[in-house]
């Protein structure tokens, strides 16, 4: 087999020999044809091989009448042109008619090499629209091969990149992780700092609620109350205190007993609330005076009316120191 | 006559360029020696000689009919187209380049191109058809009787015991293509293959036997 048998129009070649492109391909690959010799060879080629197939039929000998018929067909075909080449006639005198007959003969003639001259321009100029189209379509094709190509070329780089960035974020990943459990690991230790510092503070603040803490007993002014104890725990930071009282004797229906702060700043005592006693002569109040208390320099009870006054007026019966 | 000769480029398959000869033997010798009678009596009658045109057609004339017969399937029919084939041969002479067909190549490519036609023309088409397929595996080889010189006859038997060596399938669709002058749809139709295997099997076929005939040294 000759080196054309991997051509890449092999098989348009073997469609061509059978007459199976339609006459847009046909004109096409005769065309291309005519530029390929390794195209021309396989053709040549493959009609061989077709042409063999012949003798796989059965052979019979052509009808005598119809080698008769041949023959004189091709000597009268050659009479006929001979007769057109060299015309036998002899020089008749000239007459109108025969004249008028030439003339419509020739331009007969002449119509018809114009019609053939135009059917072959066309005909050239098919071809010449079907060449040009094919070196279009092959320039694209070259073109797009490129394109396809330079998009390989891209797509390449661009996986090399994305596996390069994956990479990248693969150690920023590793890198973020050791940095999140150095992270973890410092604020265990800032956490238990913090709460270390929490428990400091907590601890300063007792410290200085303890230092703020104001205590005073009372002592009677009166002997009825002197089995009665007394005792207020004051915190000047928040201006509020705690009064418990025990052992106070009872007092009339009528009245109630009555807190008192002695601050300088006011020129009365300040009044911080009523105090109910029970029937064990027990009581034990949380209060916060009416007004602003500056400095509490002493603690007082009075009996006073029911419901309590507003300045005191009965009698003071248990003092601070 | 421009017209008529770019028409006959753009119908009739034309060869271009001859095959290498395969290494020396008895058989390339005496096909040779076929070949080149052939395409030196071509050449006479492309002159004009008609004595060399009445031997061409003997010489022809045998397998330019049983093609004929076989693809018309009809006797008249058959001497009919000869009749105009062989006709239209002596017209075409002058174009014939030994250097690119083998005068047998050249002469049943394009008599092969005409009964084609006339097929297409005939209004019985399908009918022929269908015959020229139920008939295209049964009929059996004779022996070569119709063929008047021993070269041929020798080509003759080369060709049938390559052509053999084919796949059935290869052997069947090939001979379709060859002889009913039918399109590859219309095979596939006819078969009731799908048309990519019976245009690949098709063309392996052809190129398989080429390659099988030149290792025989055919032509």
């Amino acid at each position: 087999m000759s080196d054309s048998s991997q051509h890449p129009l092999g098989e348009h070649a073997v469609d061509y020999v059978l007459g199976h492109l339609d006459n847009a391909a046909r004109v096409q690959f005769v065309h291309g044809m005519e530029r390929d010799e390794a195209l021309q060879k396989l053709v040549a080629e493959l009609s061989d091989s077709a042409a063999a197939i012949v003798y796989e039929l059965p052979q019979h000998k052509a009808p005598d009448a119809a080698r008769d018929f041949v023959l004189q067909r091709v000597q009268n075909v050659s009479q006929e042109r001979g007769a057109a080449i060299v015309p036998k006639t002899p020089k008749k005198p000239v007459n109108i008619t025969s004249l008028i007959g030439w003339g419509v003969a020739a331009c007969f003639l002449v119509y018809t090499i114009s019609r053939t001259s135009t059917h072959y321009a066309e005909l050239q100029k098919a071809h010449d629209q079907l060449a040009a189209h094919e070196q279009r379509s092959n320039a694209a094709i070259a073109a797009m091969t490129k394109e396809i190509e330079a998009k390989r070329a891209a797509a390449a780089a661009a996986e090399d990149a994305l596996a390069t960035a994956r990479q990248s974020v693969e150690a920023a990943k590793a890198q973020l992780k050791t940095v999140a459990d150095e992270s973890r690991q410092l604020m265990a230790l800032k956490d238990a700092e913090y709460a270390k510092l929490l428990a400091e503070r907590d601890q300063i603040a007792a410290s200085a609620t303890l230092a703020n803490m104001q205590v005073a007993t009372l002592q009677a002014t009166i002997d009825d109350y002197k089995q009665g104890v007394a005792v207020v725990v004051w915190n000047a930071q928040k201006k509020e205190g705690i009064l418990k009282l025990e052992r106070m004797p009872a007092i009339p229906a009528n009245k109630d007993f009555q807190l008192w702060v002695v601050d300088p700043a006011y020129k009365t005592p300040v009044d911080s609330g009523i105090i109910k006693v029970d029937d064990k002569g027990f009581a034990r109040v949380e209060f916060k005076p009416q007004l602003d208390v500056k400095s509490a320099d002493k603690f007082a009870i009075s009996v006073e009316k029911r419901g309590g006054s507003t300045v005191a007026e009965g009698p003071i019966v248990l003092l601070s120191n | 006559m421009l017209c008529a000769l770019l028409f006959n480029q753009l119908t009739e398959p034309v060869a271009w360029s001859r095959p290498p000869k395969a290494n020396a033997s008895h058989r390339m010798i005496v096909t040779e020696a076929s070949t080149d009678a052939d395409n030196a009596l071509l050449l006479r009658v492309a002159a004009g000689d008609h004595q060399a045109f009445s031997q061409f057609y003997d010489r022809m004339s045998g397998p330019l009919y049983s093609l004929a017969l076989k693809m018309l399937s009809d006797a008249h029919d058959a001497q009919d187209a000869l009749q105009e084939g062989m006709e239209h041969l002596w017209r075409k002479a002058p174009s014939f380049d030994p250097a690119r067909a083998s005068a047998f190549s050249w002469s049943v490519m394009i008599f092969r191109s005409r009964l084609i036609d006339r097929i297409r023309r005939r209004a019985s088409q399908a009918r022929m058809i269908e015959k020229v397929s139920e008939h295209a595996d049964v009929e059996p080889h004779d022996a070569a009787d119709g063929l008047i010189n021993t070269a041929r006859k020798e080509d003759c038997t080369v060709v049938r015991r390559v052509l053999a060596t084919l796949k059935k399938e290869q052997r069947e669709l090939l001979g379709h293509a060859f002889f009913s002058g039918q399109t590859q749809q219309e095979i596939a139709e006819q078969t009731g293959k799908p048309l990519g295997t019976v245009k690949t099997v098709i063309r392996r076929a052809l190129l398989e036997l080429r390659a099988k005939l030149q290792r025989e040294g055919y032509p």
